[in-house]
């Protein structure tokens, strides 16, 4: 019995052993950004594996220098906003689509949602052109309509928000029903309440790519007032290219925001990843 | 509209009796969503007319410095002293220049990357202009069509000038042409190089081929010097 309880905590031990290896390369890089960041030029490009550490002081100015060379408060406005929108624009299209494909029954349903399908096979570099062509007659290149756009509807949350309609007992609605519901009041106060799981994964997605979201912000935004953080770090490369802690002192600030944003929603983006089983 | 009118007077009849607190908290909670995308749309609306009134669409020159050392971009003092130079009128359109643009079409992978995907989406819009690059890069990416053939049509007569600068590259597409063409327009002698510093072993400027402003390209040769 003794041994039992002894092999089990050995395994325990071993167990936690791994995981924390793990975490700890997960972290270098991000240890390795900041670290970098607080480093002189000279010191960045050392290839001396012992000046992990800053040796020449912690040089926090260079958070000074990148924060006044770049508008920040501009780029985070534009990112938060850009991913409030995407998020409440693929919410709405997608639950609203996921209901009428999941519990509705009309002409050509299956046809339809085949081509919802299709969307998510081809690769999105597809769309960027004819998505561009139509921003820019628009005349919304650098808006935030032109931002947004790509992001307004998700075949993806269409498939995701379809499965969790589907999965919900016929009964409720058909009790909803007798009780006098139209179809609105039935989507609105029954249904989509109880999908809630499903669309805080959808919109947990919709955040997280949105932030990553390079090409599109690159192409539709063409000046400073209106281009993200991921646009922004790009066009930084250009002016700060072989300074590398400033860089990583700009990469720093940008990544700041989905930190917070993670350190809230953490219980949520771990149920999002469960529900969906998609990875970010 | 018969069933709406019926169904105004209803509420209006029900709401008769409330006070004005009530009447406020009875549409809030059984209107909220009708208000919430009326709200929308009036927001929407707005936005939309804002934008068709006040948003400049057009371009007079859109460039792109790829791997640029530099900083090329907005506000830089090439794009300043082109706009002087040019004398266009920014009211009416844009001049864009663009720096964060980096690939090395040389290299096995070295265009996967969202910059490169970005470019050709630019040049395939028709949006860009003209873009300068290091000399092996540019061949290889002239080499797929994306530049203009500088001795065909209208651009022969209007490059004519620069002839002695030419770039030359054999296109992909043999039934185009199963010589080499010209698709640059060397600027490694240029300010670009001597006092921007963009590029340190030269650059070579390609008309976009898609180009919807072909004469803005030649008023920037004439800036760097080039007429």
């Amino acid at each position: 019995m003794e041994s039992y309880e002894a092999k089990q905590r050995l395994n325990k031990a071993l167990t936690h052993v791994v995981l924390i290896i793990m975490s700890f390369i997960m972290l270098v890089p991000f240890a390795w950004m900041i670290l970098t960041a607080l480093k002189t030029n000279q010191e960045s490009i050392s290839v001396n594996p012992f000046y992990i550490l800053p040796h020449n002081g912690w040089h926090w100015e260079n958070f000074g220098t990148v924060w006044l060379s770049y508008n920040f408060i501009t780029l985070y406005k534009n990112t938060l906003l850009m991913i409030f929108w995407r998020v409440v624009c693929a919410c709405l299209t997608a639950t609203m689509a996921g209901y009428a494909f999941g519990r509705l029954k009309f002409p050509g349903k299956n046809a339809l949602f085949s081509l919802v399908l299709i969307q998510m096979m081809v690769p999105a570099q597809i769309f960027i052109i004819p998505q561009y062509l139509m921003v820019s007659s628009m005349g919304m290149l650098n808006s935030m309509f032109g931002l947004v756009f790509p992001g307004m509807v998700t075949a993806f949350g269409t498939y995701l928000l379809k499965t969790g309609y589907e999965g919900l007992p016929k009964d409720l609605e058909e009790a909803a029903m007798i009780d006098g519901c139209n179809i609105g009041q039935r989507f609105t106060r029954i249904m989509m309440p109880l999908t809630r799981s499903s669309m805080v994964s959808l919109g947990i997605f919709t955040a997280v790519f949105a932030f990553k979201d390079l090409m599109w912000p690159m192409i539709v935004c063409t000046n400073a007032q209106t281009t993200t953080l991921s646009a922004g770090l790009a066009k930084m490369q250009g002016q700060y290219g072989s300074e590398y802690p400033t860089m990583m002192a700009a990469a720093t600030l940008a990544v700041l925001p989905m930190v917070i944003i993670y350190v809230i929603f953490q219980k949520q983006f771990v149920e999002g990843i469960a529900t969906s089983g998609g990875k970010l | 509209m018969e069933r709406l009118r019926l169904l105004l007077l209803s509420e209006r009849e029900k709401l008769k009796g409330y006070s004005t607190g009530k009447k406020l908290s009875y549409i809030a909670e059984y209107y909220w969503l009708h208000l919430l995308l009326v709200m929308g749309m009036l927001f929407f609306t707005v936005y939309f007319v804002y934008h068709a009134f006040f948003t400049i669409r057009e371009n007079w020159f859109y460039i792109t410095f790829v791997n640029s050392m530099q900083d090329a971009g907005e506000g830089s003092a090439l794009q300043q002293g082109y706009i002087d130079y040019s004398g266009y009128d920014l009211s009416q359109k844009n001049v864009l220049f663009n720096s964060a643009c980096y690939f090395d079409a040389t290299r096995q992978g070295g265009t996967n990357n969202a910059y490169y995907q970005s470019f050709i989406a630019t040049i395939e819009a028709g949006a860009l202009d003209a873009a300068v690059m290091e000399k092996d890069n540019f061949i290889k990416v002239a080499e797929s069509g994306r530049f203009q053939d500088l001795s065909a049509g209208e651009a022969a007569e209007r490059f004519a000038f620069c002839r002695d600068r030419f770039v030359y590259c054999l296109p992909y597409d043999e039934t185009y042409s199963e010589t080499e063409i010209p698709v640059g327009i060397d600027l490694s002698d240029t300010a670009l190089v001597t006092e921007y510093g963009l590029y340190e072993d030269g650059c070579v400027l390609g008309v976009s081929a898609y180009s919807r402003h072909p004469e803005a390209v030649v008023l920037f040769l004439s800036y760097l010097g080039i007429d």
